[in-house]
């Protein structure tokens, strides 16, 4: 893991930090991808399957895992369980309902895609604004998911300086 | 530290602590190190250096709603939610609205650490001076009182503190921006030299410097330079910035001086009629509910601005009736905060070839640049601002920009976007008798003790002020060769409170019918009882101002030392 590493570094290279037991267990703590043993919070096991195939439409799996590797989810059913406000909720399952009358995970990748595509432009707000919805919050616990982080993006943590005038082809992508 | 205080008839103290923010951090030190007995109270909890940082180095995929508050949470904190960055890495830091309830006649934002060390764990960490120029202001243009004191009276104070504290930034020998004793500065980015250039190309009074911080780049005993993790608001275990936790209450404790008390909410300061001076602390312990009175010679009112204010006000005698030392009725009058939610964003075409590495916690400073000695005043307004920023590549932010999704989308979003400078301005408000916090009549916090309500706002020499800053500092961008330069002013960050740099309320003045303290932060009409916050403060300058705060405590202790030696105390 990158951050045990530069933590290790630190230590090493005498920057006088001690490891206390709270900063160990931090380490030990991640939740970074995909949980087999998730208990769903908000969303039902088939409302669940639909979002983890749309959120993995939305960033699919390429050199790196996308966004049902990374548990994106997951972490969209906890959201609408502890952080959304009923309301916000209501309107995304019904858009989830409604895409799933569509017998969307029927259809082949092209069609689901092509399905997408017509809601992203869609007149009708309760499309546009279903995809508008889906799409930042996949973008947010993609981005900011192990994967996606620090496989997909360059995750940097403690580096003991700071370069204000490096070659962008030494890393090549962006950072997190 | 484990040397709390928990006798119920406690021994009389040398001197009695109100708060272990920076400022009460530093009372706390310089009252020990001189060899007093001194007790450290503390509304919150105890904070352990190290051990108590708990989302220090988590990488966001730690957090399970990557930082987001709950609904719960977000009710918790329903008035300082509007801060807009508060989020789970650090709200643990921050007191909770729904337990310490105060009262908005206007919107005011009233962030609060009750904890050791208080906010000084989550500050901004810049410090800059104040000059000649900012300590004249009052009585050049005749608002508000005039300073008691001028820059020679707190310069030495300066460069003590700095040293201490550990303050990295670059000289530039600019009178309105005194330079002090600084470790050698973090770097500017390639755009930010190409920015600091071009203003140097384009104006002989406008500077681009990497701001001067409480953050390490040199050792200073068993505090190590920045190690680049970024967030230092979450704690630092390397003590690489100041806090009273790292740095000051460590030092006072080394002494076997100081005894810090947590859960001891300050109700009221006694006073003695016979004597004529502060007898002591009034505590209430917030987890017993007890009621304890704490005797000492000296009382120092560090609790934050507006707390110590409100303390102030809440210590009622027959000689007191509308708070200690408070005859002329000043106290809770001209309240201040740095007017925020003055917003730039823009890009900086070309070098794309580059990129940033390490999470450098510290960004760029522009000095203020209007109203400055030798310069034709401005008509639209007096005072000034300053601006704070960085350069950056734009990163994974860009994918909420983008159209589509799929393969193709993720590969662009992975690719850096263009140079990026975000900034965002700190204006001066003028001391208005009008912007006040008093004590609600009748509604107290579940302590028994009385709300304060909050009624302040900006006027129109800060609306005008806004207006320059936003059309000068677009064209000084575009000037530099950025584009897409988006201005905004922010209502929300202009509410009071947002910039958490809540100033006056018992300011220092020459005159007590007009001021609460003298040049020495020491109250007029209560010889032992000084306030060393944000508090004493008789205008507010744009520049952060803690370092300001930390120098005028060194001062005050120094002062009310020699007083007591001299048995005027």
């Amino acid at each position: 893991m990158d951050r045990r590493f530069a933590l290790k570094n630190l230590t090493l290279s005498g920057m006088g930090l001690a490891l206390s037991p709270a900063l160990l267990s931090a380490l030990e703590g991640c939740t970074p991808a995909y949980d087999p043993g998730y208990v769903l919070q908000s969303l039902s096991p088939a409302q669940d399957q639909l979002l983890a195939q749309l959120v993995e439409i939305i960033i699919p799996t390429t050199e790196t895992p996308g966004a049902r590797a990374a548990g994106v989810n997951q972490y969209i059913d906890r959201v609408f369980a502890r952080v959304s406000e009923p309301n916000e909720k209501t309107k995304f399952l019904n858009g989830l309902d409604k895409l799933s009358e569509t017998d969307f995970l029927e259809m082949n990748e092209v069609e689901q895609i092509e399905t997408l595509r017509s809601w992203e432009k869609s007149s009708d707000p309760l499309e546009s604004e279903f995809f508008s919805t889906l799409k930042d919050m996949t973008i947010y616990g993609y981005y900011t998911s192990e994967i996606g982080a620090s496989q997909e993006l360059k995750y940097v943590h403690a580096t003991g300086f700071y370069n204000g005038d490096l070659p962008y082809d030494e890393i090549g992508k962006n950072f997190y | 530290m484990n040397n709390f205080e928990i006798k119920k008839q406690p021994q009389k103290y040398d001197a009695i602590v109100i708060g272990s923010g920076i400022s009460g951090g530093w009372a706390a030190k310089e009252l020990c190190e001189k060899g007093l007995k001194t007790l450290v109270l503390e509304r919150g909890r105890p904070i352990e250096h190290r051990t108590d940082y708990i989302t220090e180095h988590k990488a966001p995929w730690d957090f399970d709603l990557r930082g987001d508050l709950t609904r719960e949470e977000k009710k918790e904190y329903s008035q300082n939610a509007r801060i807009g960055y508060l989020d789970k890495t650090a709200l643990h830091f921050f007191a909770k609205d729904s337990e310490s309830p105060y009262l908005e006649e206007k919107p005011f934002v009233w962030a609060r650490g009750y904890q050791v060390g208080g906010k000084s764990i989550t500050w901004g960490r810049y410090t800059f001076r104040i000059s000649e120029m900012d300590f004249e202001a009052n009585k050049m243009d005749g608002n508000g009182v005039d300073w008691p004191i001028r820059y020679n009276d707190i310069a030495p104070w300066y460069t003590y503190v700095e040293k201490f504290a550990g303050i990295s930034g670059e000289k530039l020998g600019l009178s309105h921006l005194p330079d002090g004793d600084f470790q050698k500065p973090m770097d500017l980015n390639v755009v930010e030299k190409h920015i600091r250039k071009r203003f140097q190309e384009e104006y002989n009074d406008r500077y681009l410097t990497i701001a001067r911080a409480a953050v390490l780049t040199e050792q200073i005993g068993d505090r190590a330079p920045c190690h680049y993790c970024g967030p230092c608001w979450r704690g630092c275990s390397t003590g690489s910035y100041f806090s009273s936790v790292s740095s000051t209450l460590p030092a006072a404790e080394a002494t076997g001086n100081l005894t810090i008390r947590p859960y001891s909410v300050a109700h009221s300061i006694m006073y003695d009629k016979n004597s004529g001076k502060a007898s002591g602390v009034v505590v209430i312990d917030s987890e017993t509910k007890e009621t304890i009175e704490f005797n000492a010679d000296l009382v120092f009112v560090c609790a934050s601005a507006m707390a110590s204010t409100q303390i102030l006000m809440n210590s009622k005698s027959d000689t007191f009736s509308e708070g200690i030392g408070n005859t002329s009725g000043v106290l809770g009058r001209y309240l201040m905060d740095h007017h925020l939610g003055l917003e730039i964003n823009a890009t900086m075409p070309g070098f794309e070839d580059k990129t940033t590495m390490g999470n450098r916690p510290v960004g760029f400073y522009i000095p203020r640049y209007r109203n400055l000695n030798g310069q034709e005043p401005m008509s639209e307004f007096i005072r000034g601002y300053g601006w704070e920023g960085s350069a950056y590549r734009e990163s994974w932010g860009k994918a909420y920009g983008l159209d589509g999704f799929g393969a193709d989308f993720k590969k662009e979003v992975q690719q850096a976007g263009p140079w990026q400078v975000g900034m965002w301005g700190f204006g001066e408000t003028l001391p208005y008798y009008d912007n006040h916090v008093r004590l609600h009549e009748s509604e107290t916090d579940e302590l028994g003790i009385p709300k304060l309500v909050f009624n302040a706002e900006i006027k129109d020499n800060e609306k005008s002020m806004r207006r320059d800053s936003l059309a000068t500092m677009a064209e000084m961008l575009e000037k530099a060769g950025c584009q897409d330069i988006e201005a905004i002013d922010n209502p929300a960050g202009a509410v009071p409170g947002f910039g958490i740099h809540e100033m006056g309320t018992a300011r220092m003045g020459r005159d007590p019918k007009t001021s609460y303290l003298n040049g020495y932060n020491q109250s007029h009409e209560v010889s032992n009882l000084f306030v060393t916050d944000g508090a004493c403060m008789t205008s507010s300058p744009c520049q952060n101002p803690s370092i300001t705060y930390m120098a005028l405590t060194a001062r005050a202790v120094d002062y009310a030392i020699d007083q007591k030696k001299k048995r005027n105390i």
